[in-house]
């Protein structure tokens, strides 16, 4: 029992980083319908400049709000400089143009940082525990979920309440005929790239804290996860993409514990190879949501 | 018909030779001019690289499916054939542990290749069952994601099985020194991937997976199984890059994770999309553009050249950077690639055989066979509805309605906007699901998928038209024809019998995406009736027609109707226009069926004239 909400809470902490992601490409597939594969770039660029900021010696409170500030930057600097010359182009064409993007992003690192990964110090409070009733708990991930919690519920609170929010949904909804109603598309598009940009840079800050690590494909695994995610939760549903995360991360932690250690390397492949399956049976993803096309 | 198959196959036969050719000449003059092995090396690789994204273009240009998956079965096809071609001592040397007792087995390369594209294609088989099953329900998207997953899986599978694969430092390898051996079959692998790739787009398999691509929701309106046909075009796709891989692996001498995974995605869908995806000759001509211009990359950022000023850009990683330019400047300017869907074949075979171009008259002047039913299969002759309701969330699109049609005679839905007419004719088509019978000669149908309900005899037309944009005017009707029927001869009679009897036998080669409004209205007419439909469902077939335009058309649906058999359902809510063709009439007013009766009652009818002028 103790174990078992042990690998709970390590499998929503997980998951809440991807569910952060899920989001955030949830968000840009509503206002695009493009699956932006170069989400992970937010992360990469985060790495890179968190990794800058400690060789002068920051302190890791201090890079909170600089990576944060960063993704959302990178966020919107994409759809300025690429994304927006796809808009309303065939799925193939968007899809190829975020693959495109990662790979320039990535040969920009190679090319003028490195091709190895960089190491840099994590917060010294990394690895402490707290013993709740028994139950061991690492900070870290009290931390993770309680900081994806108040994320969650303050993007759903910017998303219901405001302006730009309501505008996004609608946008989400049917995109021509929130234009017509006098939606501004530039607007849309972008709030919701820098709410994008916002939600991975608290990702990137998760993850950051854990790894410490820089490398030019740092963001390739946490975005394939995040996509799948948002597609196992339904394109195009934003809570949909939330519960997609979790559900991701319980399932990837339940594996870790479950599966013989000799197969440990191997558990994004099993967790691959799972959800591809998973599509013979659910098509349209586990919520079964995919909208009808109206004809 | 031996002869008449010869014929149609010369333009592919020529045409696969003299792509063959003039990839070949281009790398044998390349090899001569710098006469050193790393140049033969290259031009190897680019034989190699063509099969493999010929191969990828039968599944991706076929299916309008981007597929990340397809190095993925490569690195499976690469890891069978090196563990049944290198020989037992090696393998006793590199993977002792290997399971399934492969360390005492070797096999003939040649025969090793074989095993890796049956083993493959038995591995596509599953994996596309969740492929294409969520293509038809969601798109063309989620495919595209589970095919990177399945990238990175057998990545993953690759790096950890080490007891099979070697892992990611060792890898698998031949003995040194007899890399080169099978070049050969770089040549043939070649050929053989050009003309099986050629001879697959032109038949009826391949067709009906270009409509799909074109437009899932009319595909199925016409028959047309999706997943059944883009299926056919994955397993074809996989077993062409498995032989694609497999000689990859044999001519470098050595296979490890990393060399089936993102980078050669990379380079491989780089080469295809630039090219041009949805063209054999495009994918041939990519990989040539595209390692030209890597090659180039190569030996300016090398250490031989001095990069003087150049130095910022001149680096490793410099390749990476042009394939990824490469695709989003595509992407942006020409997103169809260089040659967007220009065949060689389709420009050589005119010029090559000589025939007949069929007949683009109406029927009854030159005798063209008018579409026929499906042998066997009697056309339907009752179409009813009963007790139909649909919600809409709270709305009520259908309220309790009924109907029926029957053959030979031409029945109208009128009423207001928002009646619920084309809820109707989309709950009798299969595309939205409600409550309640619906029969075809007394057969229960309701629930039955709209690809089940087209093959039992139903056609329709949509309101906001849904042509195959990319395919000509031609294609589109053949396209339909070709779904009941498996000989193109019949397809090619029928079409061109309706393009005719439609008035659009003029502009028959002009893609559908290039006409204007009325023609595209009269070639969704067309296309429906190649059906050979007991009934023909049409929604708004006169909306934005000027009035002598509708007189035309009406005519034009009226000799369809003559000609098929068939009985014909017509959606309008013009009431003048409904009452000059239709036998009987159905009134719908907020999803309720108000009044029924011939066309004069209709008229006449106290609770029609309160809805349609509010009195």
């Amino acid at each position: 029992m103790v174990e078992l909400i042990q690998q709970l809470i390590d499998g929503l902490g997980l998951g809440s980083e991807y569910a952060l992601l899920a989001l955030g490409i949830g968000l840009t597939f509503g206002v695009m319908r493009m699956i932006n594969f170069a989400h992970g770039e937010l992360i990469t660029v985060s790495a890179y400049v968190a990794y800058g900021l400690t060789l002068i010696g920051l302190d890791w409170w201090m890079l909170v709000p600089v990576i944060v500030a960063t993704s959302i930057a990178t966020s919107v600097a994409l759809e300025l400089v690429a994304f927006r010359w796809v808009r309303g182009a065939s799925d193939f064409a968007m899809l190829l143009m975020s693959f495109g993007v990662h790979f320039v992003v990535q040969a920009g690192f190679v090319m003028y940082v490195s091709a190895s990964a960089r190491a840099f110090d994590r917060p010294s409070w990394i690895n402490n525990t707290v013993s709740v009733g028994g139950v061991r708990v690492e900070v870290v991930d009290v931390a993770v979920i309680a900081v994806t919690v108040a994320t969650l519920l303050g993007t759903l609170a910017v998303l219901r309440r405001t302006v730009y929010g309501m505008a996004i949904r609608a946008a989400a909804e049917d995109f021509d005929t929130a234009q017509m109603l006098g939606v501004r598309s530039n607007l849309v598009i972008r709030s919701a790239f820098a709410l994008a940009g916002l939600l991975a840079g608290v990702a990137a800050v998760l993850l950051l804290m854990r790894t410490g690590r820089a490398a030019p494909s740092a963001g390739l695994i946490p975005m394939l996860k995040g996509v799948l995610a948002a597609l196992i939760g339904g394109l195009g549903r934003l809570q949909g993409a939330v519960v997609g995360g979790l559900v991701l991360g319980v399932i990837e932690v339940q594996l870790v514990s479950r599966l013989p250690d000799e197969v440990d390397g191997m558990v994004n492949g099993i967790v691959f190879v799972l959800i591809a399956l998973l599509f013979i049976f659910r098509p349209a993803g586990m919520l079964q949501t995919a909208a009808a096309e109206r004809v | 018909m031996t002869v008449r198959l010869a014929q149609r196959l010369v333009p592919d036969m020529a045409a696969g030779g003299v792509l063959f050719a003039a990839v070949a000449a281009v790398g044998l003059v390349y090899v001569w001019g710098m006469g050193d092995a790393a140049s033969e090396r290259l031009f190897t690789s680019l034989l190699i690289n063509a099969t493999v994204v010929v191969g990828m273009q039968i599944f991706i240009g076929n299916t309008g499916i981007l597929s990340f998956g397809h190095v993925g079965f490569g690195a499976v096809a690469g890891y069978a054939f090196v563990l049944f071609a290198i020989d037992t001592d090696r393998k006793a040397r590199l993977v002792p542990d290997a399971p399934f007792g492969l360390v005492d087995l070797t096999v003939h390369p040649a025969a090793a290749i074989a095993v890796a594209v049956v083993l493959t294609v038995a591995v596509a088989a599953v994996v596309g069952l969740g492929l294409v099953r969520s293509a038809a329900a969601s798109g063309a998207i989620a495919p595209t994601v589970i095919t990177l997953s399945l990238l990175f899986a057998t990545f993953e599978l690759a790096v950890n099985w080490t007891d099979l694969t070697g892992g990611n430092r060792a890898g698998l390898s031949f003995r040194p020194g007899t890399a080169m051996a099978g070049r050969g079959y770089a040549y043939a692998a070649l050929v053989v991937a050009l003309l099986v790739a050629g001879i697959y787009r032109r038949s009826r398999s391949a067709r009906l997976a270009r409509a799909v691509r074109e437009d899932g929701v009319a595909a199925r309106s016409l028959g047309i199984h999706p997943a059944t046909h883009q299926m056919w075009a994955l397993l074809l796709s996989v077993a062409v890059v498995a032989v694609g891989a497999s000689l990859r692996v044999w001519l470098t001498g050595t296979i490890s994770p990393e060399r089936f995974f993102i980078d050669y995605t990379l380079l491989t869908i780089t080469m295809l999309v630039v090219g041009g995806r949805n063209s054999i000759t495009g994918a041939a001509l990519g990989t040539v553009v595209i390692t030209a211009l890597l090659e180039t990359a190569r030996v300016v950022s090398g250490p031989d050249v001095d990069p003087g000023p150049f130095d910022v850009i001149l680096r490793p990683g410099l390749s990476d950077l042009v394939l990824g330019a490469s695709m989003l400047g595509f992407m942006v300017l020409r997103p169809r690639g260089l040659l967007d869907d220009w065949e060689l074949a389709g420009w050589l075979g005119p010029r090559l055989v000589k025939r007949p171009q069929p007949d683009a008259a109406p029927p009854e002047a030159t005798g063209a066979a008018p579409p026929q039913p499906a042998p066997g299969q009697p056309a339907p002759s009752r179409l009813a509805a009963a007790g139909v309701t649909v919600d809409f969330g709270g709305l009520r699109g259908l309220d309790n309605a009924h109907f029926l049609a029957g053959s030979g005679r031409v029945v109208g839905l009128i009423g207001p906007n928002g009646a619920g007419k084309t809820t109707m004719l989309n709950v009798i088509t299969g595309v939205v699901g409600a409550q309640g019978q619906i029969s075809l000669e007394g057969d229960d149908i309701a629930g039955l998928p709209p690809y089940r309900l087209a093959r039992r005899g139903l056609a329709r037309t949509f309101q906001n038209l849904r042509l195959f944009e990319a395919l000509s005017v031609r294609e589109n009707v053949e396209v339909a024809a070709l779904v009941g029927t498996r000989s193109a001869r019949r397809a090619e009679q029928t079409a061109a019998g309706l393009l005719g009897l439609c008035g659009i036998a003029d502009i028959a080669d002009v893609r559908a995406r290039a006409l204007d409004y009325g023609a595209s209205k009269r070639l969704e007419l067309a296309r429906a009736a190649a059906q050979a439909p007991g009934f023909l469902l049409l929604d708004e077939p006169t909306s934005g027609f000027s009035e002598l335009e509708s007189v035309i058309i009406v005519d034009q649906i009226r000799r369809i109707a003559d000609v098929l058999g068939c009985g014909v359902v017509v959606i309008d809510h013009d009431l003048a226009f409904i009452t000059n063709l239709c036998d009987r009439v159905y009134c719908l007013d907020q999803g309720s069926v108000i009044a029924v009766g011939s066309p004069a009652e209709i008229r006449a009818h106290p609770a029609v004239r309160a809805a349609y002028l509010g009195g």
